[in-house]
């Protein structure tokens, strides 16, 4: 350190404040871009991605005429077998009163029961039947990272206590999480967009390549940004789940290990033994959330309606946005107001 | 303008299933701006809580008045805390990053220049390894960088808590050195705490000192040391046994020491002078016995046993 005395510094004659909070929040976007496990996040989601079209590529064909009657073969063959068990059932066993034969043997079938992209060795790749279940998985696959993002975002800072370090520098310290929360949101929501461009990317890929190229119904886009927009809202619910759990726990492995216990046992749990508290759950709201027209949910609770099946709950997509809103924040209000009220040692 | 005040200032732990613990009781301390001060006291006895008070880490207890560069804490500290470096127990930075990017992020956060950062690297000898991972560092190259973040703001006032731990011989020297020199550029206050009491005796022009949560001793160095001595007296004379009769005689409590006498309890040296003088003993040797920090620190904190 001999250089250290040479030329110590000035202090200036005025007093600057403290910065600005754009200048905070460029601060922490240089800091949430150069944490590595985000990065090696990142990098596996774009490697799930290459995995994912690859497999698409190897899975779906371009079946030929040949292909095609040789399926309708098969479907006949099928529905000729079914009706023949079918016929069998009707046969043999005396149906008791008050039931139908098709209630006790089954509908009879016909071959436009089946389709027949079904029956060929590589069904080509169908946009109109794909798209919506691939924003839902893509919107899941984000939801994940985004979590592990927002819990590692702040459970690091806890562990490693460089957030009290930037006490010294900001000492209004809802400012600091006003900088941390609108980072992480905004690059939730980048990261969402950019997994559903990511699928439709993959779609028309998959579609070019080995993809039917049958004209795409009327609505069908505007239903498909929808799920995709309710996608991203839901990564970034995600991500602010993850990092309001690691901020009241103070660690990311902590913050992870209560998710494991809430998603695997608790839900499970409940799932088991309190069947009613279904619309409750997070994975329930979750799905309603994304899923065009929201989800029904049966509810296994021993009662049934006039046909047998048991009572539904209906959870809309307003329903699953405004409860899931309202649960991040109490989880992220308590831990900033904690944070923003107790001594920091 | 004083750069801290702080006026009965009371901060209590209260701890789940034992008892409350104050950690401050009434503190009153005032910095004056300028200078090196020092902050002396035992383990515990509220050094660090003040500090922490002072950055708006810890809030107080109701009552009692905190003003940082004539602001009050904790409202006014956004106003001030940009001319404010801090170094509080160990230098807290994300392992991971290198040493560069950690005062990189914090420098962007307040508008701070890069070369600023690079000029504080190369002051505290850290240029080269800069671009290491902060976890990878030694514990006096932590310990460099937390002073090197400290004095990014090119600060007004400079606290540093402990700024030598983990420092080797050379590196202790040249933070010393830099203390002193802050001190005396007439811009900058350094509030300097420490346990080594050679330190703050080497490097601070004033010092206060903590003891159970209060301030018992506060002023000049010389001041502070003046005031807790014993009135020790040593005296040279070429026949000892001698003089120390005489003095003793003379209602003077003695003590022989190696080869002087060391006259206890003495407000007027020159009646020594007068009562050898006139039993035909001349000095070669009076000299005031002054204590060491060390010494004063102990009787002042009332832990001499």
């Amino acid at each position: 350190m001999s250089t250290m005395i040479e030329q110590p510094p000035t202090a200036p004659t005025t007093v600057r404040p403290a910065g600005s909070f754009g200048r905070l929040v460029g601060s922490e976007m240089h800091r949430f871009r150069s944490r590595r496990l985000i990065q090696i996040l990142l990098a596996l989601g774009v490697l799930g991605w290459l995995a994912a079209t690859v497999i698409g590529l190897l899975n779906f064909g371009n079946p030929t005429d040949s292909d095609y009657a040789q399926a309708r073969q098969e479907i006949d063959r099928t529905v000729a077998e079914q009706a023949g068990f079918r016929q069998e059932c009707l046969d043999q066993a005396p149906i008791p009163e008050g039931t139908s034969p098709d209630e006790f043997c089954g509908p009879e079938m016909t071959a436009s029961d089946f389709r027949v992209e079904d029956f060929v060795n590589k069904a080509p790749f169908d946009f109109e039947s794909a798209g919506q279940g691939g924003a839902l998985g893509f919107g899941a696959a984000a939801a994940v990272l985004a979590f592990l993002i927002g819990a590692t975002w702040i459970g690091a800072e806890w562990s490693s206590r460089s957030l009290v370090a930037l006490l010294f520098w900001e000492t209004r310290r809802f400012r600091v999480f006003g900088a941390k929360i609108a980072v992480l949101v905004g690059a939730a929501a980048l990261f969402g967009v950019l997994m559903q461009a990511g699928w439709l990317a993959m779609a028309t890929l998959l579609r070019a390549v080995v993809g039917t190229d049958t004209a795409l119904p009327d609505g069908f886009w505007g239903e498909l940004f929808g799920t995709q927009g309710r996608a991203v809202l839901l990564t970034v619910f995600a991500a602010l789940a993850g990092f309001g759990l690691a901020n009241l726990v103070r660690n990311t492995g902590a913050a992870l290990g209560v998710g494991f216990v809430y998603f695997a046992i608790i839900e499970a749990a409940v799932g088991a033994f309190r069947p009613a508290w279904a619309p409750w759950l997070l994975t329930s709201n979750a799905a309603a959330l994304v899923a065009p027209g929201g989800l029904r949910i049966p509810i296994y609770d021993g009662t049934f309606d006039a046909n047998g099946n048991p009572p539904e709950v209906l959870l809309t997509n307003l329903h699953a946005g405004l409860y899931l809103t309202a649960v991040l924040a109490v989880i992220v209000g308590i831990g900033v107001v904690l944070f923003a009220r107790r001594d920091v040692h | 303008m004083p750069a801290v005040q702080i006026s009965a200032v009371s901060k209590t732990y209260r701890r789940r299933g034992r008892p409350p613990q104050r950690a401050l009781d009434g503190l009153h301390l005032l910095v004056e701006s300028g200078g090196v001060h020092g902050f002396l006291g035992p383990n515990g006895s509220g050094k660090t809580t003040t500090i922490r008070v002072l950055l708006g880490l810890v809030r107080p207890d109701a009552g009692g008045d905190i003003r940082l560069l004539d602001q009050p804490v904790p409202a006014g500290l956004p106003s001030v805390i940009g001319g404010v470096g801090a170094l509080v127990e160990t230098p807290l930075f994300f392992p991971g990053f290198s040493g560069r990017l950690n005062l990189r992020l914090l420098a962007e956060s307040a508008g701070v220049s890069r070369a600023r950062v690079e000029e504080c690297l190369e002051l505290v000898d850290l240029s080269e390894r800069a671009d290491d991972r902060f976890k990878g560092y030694s514990l006096g190259m932590k310990q460099r960088l937390g002073i090197a973040a400290a004095l990014l703001k090119a600060p007004k006032l400079l606290i540093l808590d402990e700024p030598s731990n983990g420092l080797d011989p050379a590196g202790i020297r040249d933070v010393r050195e830099l203390i002193r020199r802050l001190g005396s550029d007439g811009h900058t206050t350094v509030l300097l705490s420490s346990h080594l009491l050679a330190e703050i005796q080497q490097v601070c022009d004033h010092v206060s000192i903590l003891a159970r949560g209060r301030c018992v001793a506060s002023g000049p160095v010389a001041e502070v040391l003046a005031g807790s001595g014993t009135g020790d007296v040593r005296v040279r004379v070429p026949d000892r046994p001698a003089a120390a009769g005489v003095l003793i005689a003379a209602g003077f409590q003695c003590s022989p020491a190696d080869d002087v006498i060391v006259v206890h309890g003495v407000t007027a040296p020159g009646e020594i002078t007068r009562v050898l003088a006139e039993h035909g003993h001349y000095l070669e040797e009076l000299v005031h016995v002054t204590p060491d920090l060390e010494t004063a620190f102990l009787a002042i904190t009332g832990d001499r046993a």
